[in-house]
């Protein structure tokens, strides 16, 4: 009878063992009851610091508005105010733009934020060199008073000064240099949300800022909204310990996960997902070096090619198939996407192929990362279609450096980043950009420059140049798209969380999530 | 002794300067660009120019490793990332705590499981005690740590709850990348332990002990394991030295900030300065354990400590015999 019991205790006490802690999980709230949010992010943040080089681990900062920008990109692709009040262009040309700042701006150390600061967070962003992407057209920033300074540009194309304001942060000069390390260890912004808690490569943890500078809700967007206290962010790099640690509760949502992970979560039923439209793209270059080259053969390797099928198989659906363009950027035309941009017809690129003689052309696909999938998947039309492709796989160091010469590949995918469109094909196309005198693979066509240009400029920004520039780039398929990034978000239903909001460019604003609290 | 010592640590310079050199010249001719890395896919040409031109890369190789060898060696300046522009220092004495606990684990658990098992396997040799030791073994050196790992958070994390899955904290936190990691440690230290106590149970003074009445007991740990143990402390010394940029994996799977894993990223982002410093913590470290080791022979066997005093090993009536 004894053993009996003992037993029937050890078993009882096995089974307790055995509940899945999801189903215990709560409400999350700290010690003196504030409400928190337990956040997973993909990457390691081994720095703090606002002028690191552009990563997935700084991007925590920028969606959480820990550093504030002077404008911030609203969901239509428009800049709107954050620390800026306004700016206006001041010369005929659109090379010189006054920015006028808010009077108001302290940091969480106290510290006022004027044009001084301002002129040295650019200073500092030149030292680094890590945003000249975004601040290579600008040539100083003069003083005007406190509040008020003017941008000098090189460049008065459509889109460039946004990426200005946008992208580089602004801190107190004083809080950097009392921080003594650039402010790796320890970030002192002005936004909605300050770090109070650092572990290198492990844990942020985010406290609401009560003294946010900006008291007036109706210029707060999203990105300044605080509808949580705490945000404890977790870095879990590993995808199957994303999986785990949502499966446990140990953190609540967890941002860009692989989009096998949806399919390995679907049996629970308090976790659901979504799937965030980023602002990249994915192009294929096709060289000029080797046989695509030729027109029609670029052609073929549009037609053979079932981009349905491919995110598919690569992706499971969780890209956004599209066209030359993206459809969030503002100079997008609809109508573009009621156009046939190279579906798939794997007769027709045979014509093409057959039309050059070219059966059995070699070419050869560099691939690295986790685009091999996509690209073994495109090697496998190619070869379909009759092509004789050959799939490299390189690391990403010695990726990057061949994608820029054309003799190392005949196809390569690159993601180039960008505000809107006309931005995203200067990247590729625009001579002025390469060494080669022509496009970043090596096409040196006047037309496609003149078009370019006319397209770029402020007064030409129009949608008929813009059509006329898009009409061209699909024709001749110097480069070509298959599919605009998305970012997959997964989080606990028995969170918290009601409804998730996102930047654009799909990074999530953790303050302005719709909580149950809220 | 001490000048013994003096001397390891005055041969230690060089060693780190060659390794040094050695990994600047690599990593200078290694293709791949850190400025194209740190601008990302969609940098223009004379973006990266102009951020190269800032970083100073387009230096010829002279000048550059004039500047590295300076601010290394004599300014002791270990500089900032490329990528974090965090300083160096900073991150990696963020990181060494965690590695050095890690590494320690490791090798304190392939000794203290592996050893037993070694000296079980071989006292009881060709039994089903041997059998079922050196089973043990063989799986903890053709088990992949990976799958171990993964397969320890879904049954003690997932399914019972009773350990945490990743993070760093408490005691608990290690218990499961040590199980997963220390595996082949333990087999390696099974297996060395086994051999070398099989050299010396045949042994004419072991025979001797034995035939005198000695008790089993003290025939193995007064008379084999101290003859035994060169080859046990050489692995353990090893495996502490792998463990300090090798436990990547592990590191990866259960969140860990360590060294493995901030070298390996340094390596795909030709994050330049990251890499020549952990190179040069890795000589050291790898020197410094050498060093002990040969430290730790000196105090298990007397023999070896009088070759390092330069002492005559005994004297025969009048006539120094040295070593």
């Amino acid at each position: 009878m004894k053993k009996t019991r003992i037993i029937a205790l050890t078993l009882a006490i096995l089974m307790a063992l055995l509940v899945p802690a999801s189903v215990l999980a709560d409400v999350r709230t700290t010690a003196d009851g504030r409400t928190q949010i337990n956040i997973g992010w993909n990457y390691a943040i081994t720095s703090m610091s606002p002028f690191q080089a552009e990563s997935p681990a700084k991007n925590l900062f920028y969606a959480t508005s820990v550093f504030e920008t002077l404008g911030r990109f609203d969901q239509e692709g428009n800049v709107v105010p954050l620390l800026a009040k306004e700016w206006k262009q001041i010369d005929e040309d659109g090379y010189r733009f006054q920015v006028t700042l808010f009077d108001n701006i302290y940091d969480t150390a106290g510290n006022h934020i004027t044009a001084d600061d301002v002129i040295f967070s650019y200073e500092q962003i030149q030292a680094s060199g890590s945003l000249n992407a975004y601040y290579n057209k600008v040539t100083g920033v003069e003083k005007v008073d406190d509040y008020n300074l003017i941008y000098n540009l090189t460049s008065n194309e459509f889109g460039d000064f946004d990426m200005v304001l946008n992208y580089a942060a602004v801190v107190s000069k004083k809080a950097f240099e009392d921080s003594g390390d650039q402010m790796a260890t320890m970030l002192t912004g002005t936004g909605p949300y300050k770090v109070t808690g650092f572990v290198n490569s492990a844990t942020v943890t985010l406290e609401k800022n009560e003294d946010y500078w900006q008291k007036d809700d109706s210029l707060k967007g999203p990105y300044a909204a605080q509808n949580v206290d705490v945000i404890e962010i977790k870095c879990i790099p590993e995808n199957s310990q994303q999986e785990v640690a949502l499966e446990t509760g140990s953190i609540d949502f967890m941002f860009d996960m692989a989009a096998s992970s949806i399919q390995q979560l679907a049996g629970y039923s308090n976790i659901t997902h979504a799937i965030v439209p980023g602002t990249n793209q994915y192009f294929f270059y096709l060289s000029s070096a080797g046989p695509l080259a030729n027109d029609n053969l670029r052609r073929a390797v549009g037609y053979a090619i079932d981009k349905d099928a491919v995110n598919e198989i690569a992706y499971e659906n969780a890209m956004v198939p599209c066209d030359l363009g993206m459809q969030i950027f503002s100079d997008y035309n609809p109508a573009w996407a009621e156009q046939d941009y190279y579906g798939y017809d794997v007769q027709k690129a045979r014509e093409l192929i057959a039309q050059e003689n070219a059966q059995g052309t070699h070419i050869r696909i560099v691939a690295t990362g986790t685009g091999v999938t996509m690209d073994e998947v495109i090697q496998a039309y190619l070869i379909d279609a009759g092509f004789d492709a050959e799939l490299v796989t390189e690391e990403l160091a010695t990726y990057l450096t061949d994608a820029t010469n054309p003799e190392a590949y005949d196809i390569i995918c690159i993601t180039p980043f960008a505000t809107c469109n006309v931005q995203m094909w200067k990247i590729m196309l625009d001579r002025r950009n390469w060494e080669n005198g022509g496009t970043v693979n090596g096409f040196k066509d006047d037309h496609l420059q003149e078009l370019l240009e006319t397209a770029a400029s402020i007064e030409g920004h129009t949608p008929e140049n813009m059509d006329a520039l898009y009409q061209y780039i699909a024709d001749k398929n110097y480069v070509y798209s298959t599919f605009g990034t998305s970012v997959t978000n997964m989080w606990r239903t028995d969170s918290g969380i009601v409804e998730t909001c996102s930047a654009f460019g799909a990074l999530p604003y953790l303050g302005g999530f719709t909580y149950s609290w809220n | 002794m001490a000048r013994y010592i003096l001397r390891r640590l005055f041969w230690m310079i060089p060693i780190i300067l060659g390794v040094s050199l050695l990994v600047f010249t690599l990593m200078y001719f290694c293709p791949g660009d850190p400025a194209r890395i740190i601008l990302g896919q969609g940098a223009t040409q004379a973006e990266i120019e102009s951020l190269r031109e800032t970083m100073g890369l387009n230096k010829g190789f002279f000048p550059r490793l004039g500047e590295f060898l300076v601010n290394t060696f004599i300014r002791f300046d270990l500089g900032s990332s490329y990528i974090s522009k965090a300083p160096i220092v900073t991150e990696i004495a963020a990181r060494l705590p965690q590695t050095l606990i890690i590494a320690t684990l490791f090798m304190l658990t392939g000794v203290i499981v592996g050893v037993p098992l070694g000296i079980a396997a071989a006292v009881k040799q060709d039994s089903i005690v041997d059998r079922i030791c050196m089973v043990i073994a063989m799986l903890g050196a053709s088990v992949p740590n990976f799958w171990l790992a993964l397969l320890l958070v879904l049954l003690f994390a997932v399914n019972l709850g009773w350990l945490p899955a990743m993070g760093m904290g408490g005691i608990e936190y290690y218990i499961l990348p040590t199980l997963a990691g220390a595996m082949g440690c333990i087999a390696v230290q099974a297996r060395q332990s086994r051999s070398s106590m099989l050299e010396v149970i045949r042994s004419d003074y072991v025979t001797t002990a034995r035939s005198k009445g000695v008790s089993m007991r003290n025939i193995i740990f007064k008379h084999e394991l101290p003859n035994a143990l060169i080859p046990v402390i050489t692995c353990a010394g090893n495996d502490f030295g792998n463990s300090l940029g090798g436990a990547l994996i592990i590191e990866q799977i259960f969140a860990i900030t360590g060294m493995g894993q901030y070298m390996v990223q340094a390596v795909f982002n030709r994050d330049y300065p990251v890499i020549q410093a952990s190179a040069i913590f890795l000589a050291i470290a790898f020197s410094l354990i050498m060093l002990v080791i040969d430290l730790l022979y000196a105090f298990v066997d007397p023999r070896i400590k009088a070759q390092y005093e330069g002492k005559p090993l005994f004297k025969r009536s009048g006539k120094k015999v040295t070593a």
